[in-house]
C-alpha cells in the first residue's frame, strides 16, 4: 500500500495527465501548453514501454520459480517458455529483429505452432454444432437460425442453394447485429467516461493500489 | 432405421467422426477446386475504388496487425491488398504495426510481393510496432509519427528518410488502411477517424467483423474487406485470384459442413429425447 504522500503524487498525475489531455482536444490551448498535453501522450508511450517490461519480469518470475519447486505437470512447460523466451529475446536484441534467424525462429516455430492452435478451433466449433447447438427453445432456436443464415451468408455456397440466404444474412448483421454492438459500445464509451471522471476527480484510485 | 439411429449416435458421441469429415471438407477442396461463383460485396468493392483512385503524392499508413493465429485468414487478403497498393504509382505507403507479431508479416509479404520499381524510404517505409496500445499509441501516432518513431524498424534516423520529410501526423496522411484482427482498426477508430475523420479501410478476420459492423454502417469505416471471403473478392476485383479464392471453396465446404451437423444434430437430440 503506498503512503499517503505518494498516494497523493499517483492521483495528481493521473488528474493532471487527463485534464491536459483531454483540454487539448477540446480547446485552443497556448502553444506552450498544447506542447505539454502533446508530451503528456509521449509519455504514455514511454510508461507504456516500461509496461512491458515489467510483464516480461513477472512472467519469467513465475515460470522461475515453477522450474525451481518442480511444479507437477507445469515444470516443463515453463521450462519450454523459458527456453524459447530467452532464444528469441536474445537473438532478437543482439541481432536485432531484421535478422533472418530471428525471422527463420518465428516462421518455423512459432507461425506453425500457433496457427495449428487457431486452426484446431474449426474442429471444435465443428464437434460443437453436432453435440451441443441444440433448439432447446425459442431463444435457442432464433439464435440458430440466425447462424445458419449468416454462415451460408458468408460462405459463396449460400447464394448457390438460395439467392435470399445473402439477403436475410445482410440484414442480421446490418440491423440486429448493429443495434446489437452499438449498446455494447455506447454502454462500454459511457462506463469508460465515468470511470475517467473519477480517476480525474481522485475518487478512483484502485489503480494505484489505493482501495 | 436402427442402423441409421447407431449410426447418428456414434456420431453423436464420438466427435473423431466430425473432425475427419471436417478435415476432409477443407482438404478436398484445395486438391480439387469447386469453382463455386464469388460474388463481390458492395463494402470489399468501396475498398478497392478507394484505393484504385489514389493519385500520385498521396500517403497511405497501412497498419499491418496480423498475428500469427490470423495467417491464415488474413494473410491472402493482406498480400493482394499490398500487391494493389504497390501497382499504384507515386504513391507514399507508411508500414505501422499495433500487433508485436506484426512486422514479421509485413516483412513476409514484402518479400512477396512485386513491388514495381518502389525504392525503400523514398516510397514506402517500416516503420514497426506502435508501443502504448491502441489508445495511447493511436493518439501519440495521430499527433506526431516521427515522436513515435525517431527510428524506422532498420535503425534508420526517421527523419532521413526522404518520404517522411513531409509526413509527420494525421493531416498529412490520405488513407489509412488496416489489415487487422481488433487491436490497431480501434486505435484508428477512436484515435484518427473520431477526432479528425479519417478515411479508414478495414480488412479483419469474420469473427471480429460483427464488433465493427455499426462502425462500417455509420461510415466510420469506407471499406470492409471481412475474412477470407472479402479477401477472394478483393482477388477478383484486382484481378489476380490467388490463395484468397482457392480457400474460399473450402470455406464454403466446411460452413456446409457445420450447418448440416447443426441440423443433424438436433435430429439426433430429439430423436433420442423422444425415445427416452
Amino acid at each position: 500500500m503506498p503512503s499517503l504522500k505518494s498516494r497523493e503524487i499517483i492521483k495528481f498525475m493521473a488528474a493532471f495527465s487527463g485534464i491536459m489531455v483531454i483540454a487539448d482536444y477540446f480547446l485552443v490551448l497556448p502553444a506552450s501548453l498544447s506542447s505539454l498535453a502533446k508530451n503528456v501522450v509521449t509519455w504514455g508511450l514511454i510508461t507504456a514501454n516500461f509496461a512491458f517490461v515489467l510483464g516480461l519480469v513477472n512472467m519469467a518470475r513465475l515460470h522461475a520459480r515453477n522450474i525451481l519447486k518442480r511444479v507437477p505437470g507445469q515444470w516443463y512447460f515453463s521450462a519450454v517458455l523459458l527456453v524459447a523466451l530467452i532464444v528469441m529475446m536474445g537473438i532478437g536484441i543482439v541481432l536485432g529483429q531484421a535478422d533472418p534467424n530471428y525471422s527463420w525462429l518465428f516462421q518455423n516455430g512459432l507461425l506453425p505452432l500457433e496457427g495449428t492452435m487457431y486452426a484446431s478451433l474449426g474442429f471444435f466449433i465443428a464437434s460443437g454444432a453436432f453435440r451441443a447447438f441444440k433448439a432447446r427453445g425459442v431463444d435457442a432456436t432464433i439464435l440458430i437460425g440466425a447462424a445458419i443464415v449468416v454462415m451460408l451468408t458468408n460462405a459463396p455456397v449460400g447464394e448457390i442453394i438460395w439467392s435470399g440466404f445473402p439477403i436475410i444474412g445482410n440484414w442480421v448483421m446490418r440491423v440486429p447485429v448493429t443495434a446489437g454492438m452499438r449498446g455494447i459500445i455506447i454502454g462500454v464509451a459511457v462506463g469508460s467516461l465515468v470511470y475517467a471522471l473519477r480517476v480525474i476527480t481522485g475518487k478512483e484510485a484502485r489503480y494505484a493500489g489505493v482501495e | 432405421m436402427a442402423k441409421i439411429n447407431r449410426l447418428l449416435k456414434t456420431l453423436y458421441e464420438d466427435p473423431k467422426v466430425v473432425y475427419t469429415l471436417l478435415w476432409m471438407t477443407l482438404v478436398i477442396p484445395y486438391l480439387s477446386p469447386l469453382g463455386l461463383p464469388i460474388a463481390v460485396s458492395p463494402r470489399t468493392k468501396t475498398a478497392y475504388d478507394t484505393i484504385n483512385a489514389l493519385k500520385p503524392g498521396d500517403v497511405i499508413i497501412l497498419s499491418v496487425d496480423i498475428n500469427a493465429g490470423a495467417w491464415g485468414e488474413l494473410g491472402a487478403g493482406g498480400t493482394a491488398i499490398m500487391r494493389h497498393l504497390f501497382e499504384i504509382p507515386g504513391i507514399k505507403i507508411v508500414i505501422v504495426n499495433f500487433d508485436v507479431q506484426g512486422h514479421i508479416f509485413a516483412l513476409r509479404i514484402l518479400d512477396f510481393i512485386d513491388k514495381h520499381g518502389k525504392e525503400y524510404g523514398k516510397d514506402y517505409v517500416l516503420l514497426g510496432f506502435v508501443p502504448g496500445g491502441k489508445a495511447v499509441g493511436g493518439a501519440a501516432l495521430a499527433s506526431d509519427i516521427h515522436k513515435v518513431f525517431q527510428k524506422d524498424f532498420y535503425g534508420t534516423d526517421t527523419s532521413s528518410l526522404p518520404m517522411m520529410e513531409k509526413i509527420r501526423s494525421y493531416k498529412d496522411v490520405s488513407v489509412i488502411v488496416d489489415v487487422d484482427w481488433g487491436q490497431g482498426t480501434e486505435a484508428f477508430l477512436y484515435q484518427w477517424v473520431g477526432p479528425y475523420k479519417s478515411k479508414l479501410i478495414a480488412h479483419m478476420t469474420s469473427m471480429m467483423a460483427p464488433t465493427f459492423e455499426p462502425h462500417y454502417n455509420a461510415g466510420n469505416i469506407i471499406g470492409f474487406i471481412v475474412g477470407i471471403r472479402g479477401a477472394a473478392e478483393y482477388e477478383l476485383l484486382a484481378k489476380k485470384p490467388g490463395v484468397g479464392v482457392a480457400t474460399t471453396d473450402a470455406l464454403s465446404a466446411s460452413h456446409l459442413l457445420v450447418v448440416l451437423s447443426v441440423i443433424v444434430g438436433n435430429i439426433v437430440y430429439f430423436s433420442m429425447k423422444r425415445r427416452r
